[in-house]
């Protein structure tokens, strides 16, 4: 298609004038898309007084590692938050994903009466469509009357609330597309459900099960309002961090970079390897095919 | 060996017990617990709270029950009017500049050559990081006196104006920043959405003699308009809830100028403890939001009738 | 209306082959048929003389003139597409009337060629609805609807009835044939169904690999064919093939029997080399008295033709036999064969030597 379509964008103008546009405007694009991420990466190592000249060049013309060993040094506290960030996000997409497959399955299986397997499901998407900011202060009351708050389960649940439509979605597509004599060959077999859900089901849902846990942990990593609504302490994880340079410790570029870059380069790295799987959940829904 | 014994036998056991029904429902029940506990629930009791007075620093329980004096205050609150305009101006001109822009990169970037596919991958980053290091790294890049674009606005010799301190461009300092988040997520549709699309139909209409204009307009445009309006829902939604880049690069400053909807929200609600008249005014955008959704997704099912069978 | 020449024309995608060294010259007002197995460069070919391909190398010409870079809007070609290609999000008449509204005619008359068109395609009571809303045969029909509104120098059809199932194929291939009797316009018709082909086709151009084996008359294709391939592609039940050797006495030896050929065909063939002999299942009848003598492994009952798969230690050949004394699997058969239906073609080649058509002729 793109061969034919290209023809047909190619064919009204003078077919070299028009590519070297083309060819033009995605350069400056991927310009403007990668720039931010060079003065980031930049900054997390340019020493401390470079930063006040005007003159100083988008990249340092020295380089410093000190910032990263202050956030990554193992007694630091900045390392404790970003031990927490790991840990909220491993718990929230091991939670969520697990809980998600197996809600999607009952849903897609379950035979209920007046289409409650559909409302449900419904219901789930309506998560994703008011403001959180309407739920983040009761929350936070709610996790404060049940002793929860400041720890990682109340991140953890907020996280797993949010993502659990997400999974959900993908994995209903998923199991609904699902070949039913696969699981009628099984159930002639003498297969019971649990078996037919674990040793059939599920290993063929691997690749969905990827595109569901990552979005679900890219999710939970950069989440910021109810991070810093009900972790301000002891869990509080890396983008609450970076939120706090601004307002109290002024502008102090070369740590923020470096935490910026801490934040910022896993996800870029998983991003363009798993860039399959990305795109296949971002577009889920939205797109058939 | 007997591991897998026990516990499929212990599966065969349970399924006797309870049936497959019963194992089915089993699997709901977790998802659901937590989805009606940590939103459903804070979402209802938000409504309580907003029809209560109830200011956490002077107390830890709500007060009195006081009707809809939460919602009338907001008639009254002169920031939050401001801050409603604001935060239209701001949805609207964000997403319409990502559609228009996600859409030409879409359409340019069509095809499966090696560059092609990893400049896909590269102009999807921006929406994958975290929008509050969005905010850093943006508050670095418009910084007046040493931010890169103003570097290199001072060597090309055009002035240099102060992004995130002058308080008629700090909104538009947030549009762009908002533009460069998320116009990958409209790539990414858009470039899905086209890649999608039957190729024979589009050769019938070079067939049928439609200039490339043509076919773009009448033919690939109608056929992505409703995914199109999926997609103008979800950013129009997001943008009008905008807070983290807010956050993070202006903290709703210069004075008020970058207040935005949800700015105010959580300035009432977790920096003074307003939290009767946070949800008061929190439940007022839910039910724009969801009005908005509303008639958004009717205008789509009204130009989706052709993808209904009979 | 138009005469079409194709001169050497090739197509590469990267490393395949799709097209090799064609030459094909389309007569004004003809109906050709593209005929070959899937894969072997039918839609390829036919895209590029839509100008939905450009070819690698070689000309395409049209009446004369070289239009082989000539963007397909410019061409005044329509297409049928293999899977409809209809516009889905525009009713049926709005498909109908695509190719005339971008080509500005104004509105009053696109309506009245829609309505032509709805008619004569029984198209009327769907013309609001959208593709989807349509069954297969509509759909099919609003897809040739969609061609026969224009006046296009030349139609071009990519098997347009291969999705529909075999009742549908047979009635809407009459009708095709009726539709295209009246047009009188340049048509090329690709399909891998021999039925298709040989009925509705004043020529048909065999391909197989991206190599044109053979442009004839469908009566030649199938009494006269080029080489082996053909031979065997064209024909229900396929033709059976076995080797044969011309002995001294130049009666041809197989399955262990002795076949006198005609004298004319003789000059043709060298004593003690081996060959290729093709038989067609109606030139084979079961009689008694028929001097070969085979076992019966398969009866075949299609109705009005009775199809017998046969095999004795020389090899298997299927025949026919008439529905009115069926033979049964396990029985001994003899089986006549008439030496002026037979087919020699060369072992190496596949070229063919002698055919029917020759035979004939000579
Ligand atoms: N765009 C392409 N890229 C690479 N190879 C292609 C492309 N189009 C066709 N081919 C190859 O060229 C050869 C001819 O394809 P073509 O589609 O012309 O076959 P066909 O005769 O129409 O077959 P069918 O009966 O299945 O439609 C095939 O081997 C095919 O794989
Ligand atoms: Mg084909």
């Amino acid at each position: 298609m793109a061969a034919n379509l290209s023809h047909a964008a190619t064919s009204g103008f003078g077919p070299i004038g028009r590519r070297l546009l083309v060819v033009g405007i995605i350069l400056l694009a991927l310009l403007v898309t990668l720039a931010p991420f060079f003065v980031l990466f930049g900054n997390s190592l340019r020493p401390a007084d470079e930063f006040l000249s005007d003159k100083s060049g988008l990249w340092p013309s020295q380089l410093t590692f000190e910032y990263y060993a202050a956030v990554l040094s193992a007694n630091g506290t900045t390392f404790r938050i970003l031990l927490n960030s790991v840990i909220v996000t491993a718990a929230t997409t091991v939670i969520a994903v697990t809980t998600g497959c197996l809600v999607a399955y009952g849903l897609a299986r379950l035979k209920l009466p007046f289409r409650l397997s559909t409302i449900i499901g419904l219901t789930f998407l309506i998560v994703r469509f008011y403001p959180k900011i309407t739920i983040a202060i009761p929350y936070f009351v709610l996790m404060r009357d049940f002793g929860l708050r400041d720890t990682y389960a109340a991140v953890v649940i907020a996280h797993v609330s949010m993502t659990l439509p997400i999974v959900v979605w993908l994995m209903l597509a998923f199991f609904e597309d699902f070949p039913k004599q696969l699981e009628q060959s099984a159930m002639m077999d003498g297969c019971g459900i649990l078996r037919r859900f674990f040793s059939i089901v599920l290993p063929l849902t691997v690749p969905a099960i990827a595109t569901a846990a990552l979005l679900t942990a890219f999710f939970s990593w950069n989440e910021f309002l109810f991070a810093s609504a009900v972790g301000p302490l002891n869990a509080k994880t890396l983008p609450v961090e970076i939120s706090g340079f601004i307002t109290d410790k002024g502008t102090v570029w070369g740590p923020m970079s470096a935490m910026g870059t801490v934040i910022v380069l896993p996800v870029m790295v998983l991003a363009l390897i798993a860039q399959r799987y990305l795109v296949r959940g971002l577009t889920a829904g939205a797109v058939k095919g | 060996m007997w591991v897998s014994r026990t516990v499929w036998g212990f599966a065969d056991w349970l399924e006797s017990k309870i049936g497959e029904r019963g194992i089915l429902i089993a699997f709901i029940v977790p998802a659901v617990a937590i989805v009606v506990v940590a939103q459903f629930y804070p979402l209802l009791y938000s409504f309580y709270i907003s029809l209560v007075d109830w200011t956490l620093s002077r107390s830890t329980e709500p007060g009195d029950f006081v009707g809809l004096a939460n919602y009338t205050k907001m008639a009254s609150d002169s920031v939050l009017i401001q801050a409603v305009g604001r935060t239209i101006w701001f949805g609207l001109a964000s997403t319409a500049a990502q559609i228009v822009l996600g859409f030409i990169l879409a359409y340019l970037t069509m095809g499966e050559t090696l560059a092609l596919r990893v400049a896909r991958t590269i102009l999807i980053l921006p929406m994958v990081i975290a929008p509050v290091a969005v905010g850093t790294i943006w508050r670095m890049m418009l910084s007046a006196r040493v931010g890169p674009v103003n570097q290199v606005l001072r060597n090309l010799g055009i002035p240099t104006p102060d992004w995130l301190g002058d308080p008629t461009l700090a909104m538009v300092s947030i549009v762009i920043i908002d533009v460069w988040e998320w116009t990958p997520f409209v790539f990414v549709i858009f470039a899905a959405a086209l890649s999608s699309l039957p190729s024979e139909v589009l050769k019938a209409a070079e067939v049928d003699g439609a200039t490339p204009w043509q076919i773009l307009r009448m033919v690939i445009l109608p056929m992505l308009a409703p995914v199109g309006l999926l997609v103008v829902m979800f950013r129009l939604l997001d943008a009008l809830l905008t807070l983290d880049i807010v956050f993070t690069t202006t903290f709703g400053g210069p004075g008020f100028a970058t207040h935005t909807l949800s700015f105010w929200i959580y300035q009432q609600g977790l920096r003074y403890f307003n939290i009767s008249y946070a949800a008061a005014i929190s439940w007022a955008s839910l039910i724009g939001c969801m009005l908005l959704v509303a008639g958004l997704l009717v205008w789509r099912a009204r130009i989706s009738r052709w993808q209904k069978e009979a | 209306m138009a005469g079409l020449i194709l001169s050497n024309v090739w197509k590469k995608f990267g490393s395949v082959v799709a097209v090799q060294a064609l030459d094909l010259e389309i007569r004004d007002r003809e109906f050709v048929s593209f005929l070959g197995p899937s894969g072997c460069g039918k839609t390829t070919t036919l895209n590029m003389i839509a100008g939905l391909e450009t070819p690698s190398e070689g000309q395409i010409l049209m009446d004369g003139l070289d239009v082989t870079k000539v963007p397909p809007r410019l061409r005044n070609f329509a297409m049928v597409f293999q899977g409809y290609a209809l516009y889905p999000h525009m009713t049926v008449a709005d498909n109908i009337g695509f190719a005339l509204k971008v080509r500005n005619l104004d509105k009053a008359e696109i309506a009245k060629r829609v309505a032509d068109a709805a008619e004569r395609l029984e198209l009327k009571e769907v013309l609001g609805r959208y593709p989807r809303q349509l069954s297969g045969g509509q759909r099919q029909r609003v897809a040739l609807g969609r061609a026969f509104v224009r006046d296009p120098h030349v139609f071009l059809l990519d098997e347009p009835l291969s999705n529909l199932d075999a009742v549908l194929r047979v009635q809407t291939r009459v009708e095709l044939k009726r539709l295209f009797a009246d047009l009188d316009t340049t048509a090329v018709y690709v399909t891998h169904d021999q039925a298709e082909a040989m009925t509705m086709s004043d020529r048909i151009a065999v391909f197989r690999h991206g190599v044109l084996q053979q442009f004839a008359s469908p009566l030649d294709i199938y009494r006269n064919p080029a080489n082996r391939f053909v031979a065997t592609f064209v024909g229900s039940p396929p033709m059976s093939v076995v080797e044969a050797t011309l002995g001294d006495d130049n009666q041809l030896r197989a399955f262990g029997t002795s076949i006198a050929l005609p004298e004319a065909v003789l000059g043709k063939l060298k004593v003690g080399k081996s060959y290729d002999l093709g038989l067609r299942a109606e030139d084979l009848v079961l009689a008694p008295d028929g001097q070969l003598k085979m076992r019966v492994d398969l009866v075949e009952h299609l109705g009005a033709q009775t199809i017998v798969h046969l095999s004795s230690s020389q090899g298997r050949l299927i025949a026919q036999s008439s529905p009115t004394e069926p033979a049964k699997a396990g029985d001994m058969v003899g089986i006549r064969l008439d030496p002026a239906g037979l087919y020699l073609f060369d072992r190496q080649s596949g070229a063919a030597i002698v055919t029917p058509g020759l035979i004939r002729q000579n």
